[in-house]
């Protein structure tokens, strides 16, 4: 038997595949899986093509119509039925079911596009480990419409990425044809990008199987990516009932699809294998249907870490705080392989729009990465970093720019840890920059970090001028999951508490993303100001001046962790001021104040006096005197605790 | 390394917000066990020892002769051995040299507006609030009103080389007149820093000692319980003789707690009886015995010797005819008992007083009423006498023990031959 030929092995695995796909059909009109099913009855070969013909060091990275590509390359079969029959004994425990599989180095998720530059930053990393490993992502031509796709052939290309892009072309984008939604040539698409193309169908398996090994040794030798159109057709819906083919169109297809041939000239054969693979798909499904399901217990245990009570004060520390954030990374990159800069405009001399990466690439070229301007791969291709092993660093040059990355954020790095039931963990950091008065006006000055609180598995935390960035840092560096670090463009510049109020006492506690409290240094606090990042220096630069006009002792709190918000240290000020003040630079409407404040509303007994003091909801306006308003300053603050506490 | 314990410096008064560092009992790395005592501080009022919760090395984070704010790390126990100083110090909260304890005490105290307001109107001086953070418009109400009822935990810091303490919730203050300020000025000339006055009176004991005999269980040669016994409930009345003087003020404590100095063998200590009005006299005894123990065995406590607000020094064992006692600090006067003559029954009440804060007639009063009821506890008197605290007003249920005035409560007999008492209050709407 030769490589790259079909032959009854390869058959086999083809009606393998397509019993297992007709089976989901089945157990779903029994009411006995949960959710839907796409299936790939018709397309098997393009999975045994690329996915039956990687070695086991390489990956593939897969979407919604995965089942095909899973059995290829893991010949997992009873993993797969049991994920889908939502069994504990199931690849992911059930949990991720038809879309969401992991095994080993077999990813796939429901999330279109989104995995492309994923499985780039995937292929990167073995490019980094030098261990000629390259994968495959699949996509189908419905894809063809995400940006994401777009932006990662970009950067593959130039940066010459050992990945395989496989574009499964079934003519239909769910139930759209490709007359309705696809302009000019596909094969053109990767050329433009200066990357090789190959194309093959599934109705001339043998030729297929033949040029995908040559696309694949291709990639292993070149280490350059390329991208390799399939035709095929699904013979089923795209996914139960929804198909409005013409009976025809489906028909013709059905004659040309080679099992059918296959069934029809070797009866003998196709009846020994179809017998023999029922009896085990039957014989597993007997087996799994009375298995357990997972427990609560064990997809998810809440954190029960509670923040410290025990302080200690601050020291200033006379650098800048780039200065200092920089530090932690020119150490970190003389010492660590596994940590890699990646963003625009990063490389050095210009080291980034705000010097964060001062010198980085001087100090180590390969593990520092300057992009296009391509939020979503720079996210994307981080999270492919950060599951194959490296501990990547995304700066998104501006805050306001995060929303570009946010479903890499939101269906990517939060989610493959639960969904693929704790195989693996996503280590990817991304940093950016938010925060006004610099003039930058409505879309470069913005504090959007209400739409990045409260994501699973995300922790957020923001710097401030209070605490030394390298503490925060080093502590980032061991995080296991996604953190998104908040900076701030003005604290830049700044030094560490360059200045202390009079008569107030700086201290920090042993949390490992520390609370910062600024309390009367011997008079017992009237009133607990809650703020953090930027507006942390402007709050304690004020706070001499809130107790003169407002008559109260004020306590600050300055929280460094912002998601998920562990308020204790709020509540213990809280129970003794019964008032309570939240300054965020942003506007207030679903905040980072309204989560604080209706998070120790549930831990008290009695009512307090409550205020949000945050920024207008209106674009931030460029002129000055306007962002000066817009934006909470020294004496809205003094004014508003007066109006709404004052005695 | 794990960090095991830290032993800091406990907050034991409300008026020591620095302590001495009087000696450290182990050297670096040493292996302490739990229970183990490592430091002994000084207070302004006693010493208190400090012991390891943990068993492990120690580091020390401070010296002999160091003094420590309140809450600043005094020793550190780990389950390793301290490897490096260096890396040890760093983040550690020392306070060793002086210089430092001394700028973090001094406050240079914020006003607010509203604050500095009251103060305006009531024309106070600032220097009344010494020592604190922040004043706010509540901690000028608080120290004007007589009647505050809930007395929150002010805190403060203790200003170094200071005569006075700087008042606290526990008190509240009356600016002097115009005329006494005068006055103050007019004297100061003469009599430099303080303008203390003493007057004495000579007390006739004549069967007296009878009642102390009969009625007393522990003090049977000195009349030191039945003196604080009725000098606490002289004092809620005489309120300027239990205050002090301070920036142009005159703070008045708004509990009464006399204290007594003893000095045998161990050093001058003086140690108060809380809320002396409220108590009985065989409280009274039974408390001052076990202070007296107590500072036989070394173990009184900080309380015991804080807040203090008028002193007695009682030299009658010590054969003394008449001496000029010395005030304390944060007090306004001192009564000195001397010796009992023998063949005379007679012995020599002192008091000196701070001029600034009341006058030689007012004392006069105060000392010549101390002298009327001290006497009248002469054994002819005593045989019949009842226990004021069990003696109730019938109408308004108010005990004896509770009139100030000098009038008393009258017995009656009512319309069914029972007996009672009645005060002079419910007496005259009777």
């Amino acid at each position: 038997m030769n490589e790259g030929t079909i032959n009854h092995k390869r058959i086999r695995e083809a009606l393998l595949i397509r019993k297992v796909e007709e089976k989901f059909l089945e157990l779903f009109s029994q009411g006995k899986l949960n959710g839907t099913v796409h299936t790939c009855v018709g397309q098997e070969f393009s999975a045994i093509a690329f996915a039956g013909q990687l070695k086991r060091k390489d990956f593939v990275f897969s979407n919604h119509r995965c089942h095909g590509h899973y059995i290829a390359f893991t010949n997992d079969t009873r993993g797969l039925i049991a994920e889908l029959l939502g069994k504990k004994s199931g690849t992911c425990g059930g949990v991720g079911s038809s879309q969401h599989l992991c095994n080993e180095n077999f990813f796939s998720n429901g999330i279109q596009g989104g995995i492309v530059p994923v499985a780039a930053g995937f292929a990167l990393a073995n490019k980094l480990k030098e261990n000629k490993a390259i994968g495959v992502v699949y996509i189908g031509d419905g894809t063809l419409g995400e940006g994401a796709f777009y932006e990662t052939l970009n950067i593959v290309s130039k940066w010459e990425v050992p990945l395989m892009v496989v574009c499964e072309n079934n003519f239909y984008a769910q139930s759209t044809p490709q007359s309705v939604n696809l302009a000019g040539d596909i094969m053109l698409r990767a050329e433009s990008f200066g990357i090789k193309t190959f194309k093959g169908n599934t109705w001339a398996p043998d030729q297929l199987l033949i040029d995908a090994k040559i696309g694949i040794e291709f990639v292993r030798e070149t280490s350059k990516p390329a991208f390799f159109l399939v035709e095929t057709y699904r013979l089923n819906a795209h996914s139960k009932g929804d198909d409005d083919r013409s009976k025809e169109e489906v028909e013709l297809y059905k004659q040309k699809d080679f099992l059918t041939l296959f069934q029809r000239e070797s009866p003998e054969y196709y009846d020994i294998y179809a017998g023999e693979i029922d009896a085990l798909i039957g014989g597993y499904v007997k087996e799994i249907l009375n298995e357990e399901e997972l427990t609560l217990d064990e997809y998810f245990q809440p954190a029960k870490e509670a923040s410290s009570d025990t302080w200690i004060p601050i020291e200033s520390i006379s650098k800048r705080q780039v200065e200092l954030i920089n530090n932690f990374f020119v150490d970190e990159m003389k010492e660590n392989d596994k940590v890699v800069f990646i963003g625009e405009d990063v490389l050095s001399p210009y080291g980034g729009a705000f010097k964060v990466a001062r010198d980085l690439s001087f100090i180590k070229p390969n593990r520092v990465f300057s992009t296009p301007i391509s939020e979503s791969a720079i996210v994307g291709i981080s999270n492919g970093l950060a599951l194959n092993g490296f501990k990547p660093f995304a700066e998104i040059m501006f805050g306001d720019f995060m929303t570009l990355a946010f479903d890499q954020i939101v269906n990517h790095a939060s989610k493959f840890h639960h969904i693929f039931n704790h195989k693996v963990n996503c280590p990817v950091v991304i940093r950016t920059p938010m925060g006004g008065r610099r003039g930058y006006g409505p879309t470069h000055s913005q504090t959007l970090d209400k739409f990045l609180i409260g994501i699973d598995n995300v922790l957020v935390v923001a710097l401030s001028t209070l605490i030394d960035p390298g503490i925060v840092y080093q502590n980032v560096m061991t995080h296991q999951h996604p953190v998104i670090i908040i900076e701030n463009k003005t604290d830049y510049g700044k030094k560490i508490l360059s200045h202390k109020a009079r008569n107030f006492v700086f201290e920090v506690n042993e949390d490992r993303f520390p609370v910062i409290r600024v309390r009367p240094a011997a008079s017992t606090p009237e009133i607990t100001i809650v703020t953090y990042g930027g507006m942390a220096d402007l709050v304690v630069s004020a706070i001499e001046d809130i107790f003169l006009e407002t008559d109260l002792k004020p306590e600050v709190i300055i929280l460094t962790q912002i998601s998920p918000l562990d308020n204790s240290s709020i509540l213990r000020s809280v129970i003794r001021t019964k008032k309570l003040v939240i300054v965020e630079e942003g506007s207030s409407e679903g905040g980072i104040g309204s989560e604080v404040i209706s998070s120790i509303m549930e831990k008290l007994d009695e009512p307090i006096k409550v205020r949000r003091i945050t920024g207008m909801p209106v674009p931030i306006p460029s002129v000055k005197t306007l962002e000066n308003i817009v934006l909470p300053e020294k004496s809205r603050i003094i004014n508003e605790v007066k109006l709404h506490f004052g005695k | 390394m794990k960090m095991l314990h830290e032993v800091r410096v406990p907050q034991e008064s409300v008026n020591d917000q620095s302590l001495i560092v009087l000696d450290l009992f182990f050297g670096a790395n040493d292996i302490v066990k739990k229970g183990d005592i490592i430091a002994e501080l000084e207070t302004s009022k006693t010493t208190l020892t400090v012991e390891a919760e943990k068993e492990g090395f120690i580091k020390y984070f401070c010296k002999k002769g160091d003094e420590l704010i309140v809450n600043s790390l005094i020793a550190q126990i780990s389950d390793q051995a301290h490897v490096s100083d260096v890396i040890i110090e760093e983040g550690s909260l020392i306070i060793p040299s002086k210089q430092v304890v001394q700028s973090a005490l001094a406050y240079n105290t914020l006003f607010s507006s509203q604050a500095l307001e009251i103060i305006a109107a009531n024309s106070l001086d600032k220097g009344l609030f010494a020592g604190r953070d922040f004043v706010s418009s509540a901690d000028v109400k608080l120290l004007l009103s007589p009647s505050a009822i809930s007395v929150p935990n002010v805190n403060v810091k203790t200003i170094s080389n200071a005569s006075e303490l700087a008042p606290t919730g526990n008190v509240y203050v009356e600016k002097v007149s115009s005329n006494k300020q005068r006055e103050i000025e007019y004297l100061s000339h003469v009599q430099s820093a303080s303008l203390v006055s003493v007057i004495n009176t000579w007390l006739d004991l004549t069967g007296v000692d009878e009642y102390l005999n009969s009625n007393l269980q522990y003090f049977k040669e000195t009349i030191l319980p039945i003196v604080i016994y009725e000098c606490g409930r002289l004092l809620v009345k005489h309120r300027e003789l239990n205050a002090y003087y301070f920036h142009g003020s005159v703070a008045y404590y708004r509990q009464v707690n006399v204290g007594f100095a003893i000095d045998i063998d161990k050093g001058l200590k003086v140690v108060g009886i809380r809320n002396t009005n409220e108590k009985t006299i065989h409280q009274i005894e039974n408390e001052a015995f076990r202070l007296a123990n107590l500072y036989q065995d070394n173990t009184l406590t900080v309380e015991s010797l804080s807040e203090i607000t008028f002193t007695i020094t009682d030299l009658s064992g010590e054969g003394v005819f008449s001496f000029h006692p010395l005030i304390n600090r944060n007090n306004a006067a001192i009564l000195g008992i001397s010796s009992i003559d023998k063949k005379t029954k007679r012995s020599m009440l002192s008091l000196a007083f701070d001029h600034r804060v009341t006058e030689g007639r007012k004392a006069s009063i105060f000392l010549s009423e101390l002298r009327e009821r001290i006497e009248s506890y002469k054994s002819s008197y005593s045989d019949d006498r009842t226990d004021s605290s069990l003696v109730k007003c019938s109408k308004c249920l108010k005990k004896l023990s509770e009139e100030i005035s000098d009038v008393g409560f009258a017995e009656y007999i009512d319309t069914k031959g029972k007996k009672g008492y009645i005060c002079q209050s419910c007496f005259k709407g009777f």
